[in-house]
């Protein structure tokens, strides 16, 4: 029996990857009054790094599956990823995370545009109707909220989402070029590597002490 | 290959210049800063008792990588001198020697080391002493397997028919051969070095405080850990990255020199 016929495995580790990573949103929001930014990035990248690492080398990728004769590309997809990270963290700081998780939905929309404008990708009729109106979806689930009042701090978080959901997109874009010559694997490294390291240049702003009495329940 | 050489250089680079990189005085003790989280003017914070982290961490760099290098240098040396005796001393000498290194690797190594190190007493020199005694079986047994196989080579036996001495013999005909393997044995003795040190001085039997060394700032850092963990997460990475990317370098050259020999 291949893997390909365990179907039942497929679907608890798919609902278990949106069970933790429901988890760590959480947990991000509920860090984001006492921890910087950077340091939040820092170790979701860190704690990224060693399951990954592991993963490779048990697939024995790790380290020859790292040589890469497109390190440029690397460093742009990673900047972009990275960036969309911290944007997208911000945004989960200023936001309800639902909010957050609503205004992130505008990736896919985003990266059917992008493909059509960087990857030469045609646009259909079809295409055009089903790209309104999934923007018109979160528009209606966002609108009211806009009106709710709040301040320019969640006007920001929105519009930081709307960087976010859009810094991903061009991201997933280079994802899509990169696999042609480069393993998943290597992608994802680089990736977090470039988090991990784009973290650490917030450290003259300043990072707090983290400990478990940063986090809301033990308080 | 390149990769393995910009690493080395790095690393050499750490040891030597990492020091004149550091900010502050790694052992400047200044108690009102204490504890202070990272920020512009402690790029990685201060310790327990004020000293910047960052400037602990260069200087100790210095400790750590030169100790390591030091360790797995002289291991190497008894080592194979051990596995040449091994090869080239007859059957008894064979039989004798490599019963010793089999004695010496029944015992597990950090055990050993924290044995000899205590029973001498913490400091520098009983660090070395022990991670070297404990260090060199491995590059006895390589020594031995690659000597014996030589054995029977037409120059080692012409040699040997010239009336060449043993010693003349290893010299000339069996450390060519056996370098390149040596080396790739050494880089992860190197890396283990760097480990063993890291935790004989988080076991308190490292180098002398206020030394900076990484193993014992993680000591030093073990007390205040759930209330400053950040503290301990900066010698740990330290430590980590610097093991991974020895070992991963030490890979790399095997597959190259195993590639080179399959092409000649």
């Amino acid at each position: 029996m291949s893997d390909l016929d365990r179907p039942a495995i497929g679907i608890g580790l798919r609902l278990l990857s949106g069970l933790l990573f429901a988890g760590m949103l959480i947990v991000v929001k509920a860090v984001s009054d006492d921890v910087p930014l950077g340091e939040i990035v820092f170790f979701r990248s860190f704690f990224a790094l060693i399951p990954l690492v592991v993963f490779l080398w048990l697939r024995k990728e790790f380290p020859s599956g790292l040589a890469t004769k497109r390190p440029g590309a690397h460093f742009i997809r990673s900047g972009f990823g990275a960036l969309a990270l911290f944007a997208s963290f911000a945004a989960i700081a200023r936001l309800n995370v639902a909010e957050a998780i609503l205004v992130a939905q505008l990736t896919p929309v985003l990266t059917a545009l992008a493909a059509v404008v960087l990857l030469g990708e045609r646009l259909t009729k079809w295409r055009i109707a089903g790209l309104g109106l999934g923007f018109l979806g979160v528009v209606v689930l966002v609108a009211p909220e806009l009106g709710a009042g709040g301040g320019s701090d969640r006007f920001t978080g929105y519009l930081i989402g709307l960087i976010s959901a859009a810094l991903a997109a061009l991201a997933l874009i280079m994802v899509r070029s990169l696999t042609k010559t480069e393993s998943p694997g290597a992608i994802a490294l680089f990736f977090v590597l470039a988090s991990m390291v784009g973290a650490l240049l917030t450290l003259p702003w300043g990072w707090a002490q983290a400990c478990l009495a940063a986090l809301p329940i033990s308080r | 290959m390149r990769s393995v050489l910009a690493l080395a250089i790095a690393l050499i680079l750490l040891g030597g210049f990492g020091p004149m990189l550091a900010p502050y005085d790694p052992v400047a003790i200044n108690i009102p800063k204490r504890l202070s989280p990272p920020g512009a003017e402690f790029l990685l914070g201060t310790d327990a008792l004020g000293r910047d982290i960052l400037s602990r961490l260069l200087h100790g760099a210095r400790w750590s990588l030169g100790l390591a290098f030091l360790i797995s240098l002289i291991s190497l040396i008894i080592g194979t001198a051990v596995g040449l005796m091994a090869a080239l001393g007859g059957k008894v000498a064979d039989w004798a020697v490599m019963r010793t290194t089999d004695s010496f690797l029944a015992f597990p190594e950090l055990v050993a080391a924290v044995v000899i190190a205590g029973l001498m007493g913490a400091g520098t020199w009983s660090l070395i002493f022990a991670l070297s005694v404990t260090g060199w079986m491995r590059y006895a047994r390589v020594a031995r397997g690659i000597g014996l196989s030589l054995q029977t080579r037409g120059y080692v036996v012409q040699a040997k028919l010239a009336g060449m001495s043993p010693i003349a013999i290893a010299r000339w005909h069996y450390l060519p051969s056996l370098l390149p393997s040596l080396t790739v044995v050494w880089t992860g003795m190197f890396a283990r070095a760097i480990l063993g040190i890291s935790s004989l001085g988080f076991l308190g039997f490292g180098v002398e405080p206020p030394i900076p060394e990484w193993g014992a700032m993680l000591l030093d850092a073990r007390v205040h850990m759930r209330s400053t963990p950040l503290q301990m997460i900066w010698p740990g990475l330290a430590v980590v990255a610097s093991v991974l990317a020895i070992n991963v370098a030490g890979d790399m050259l095997r597959d190259a020199i195993s590639n080179e020999r399959s092409q000649s």
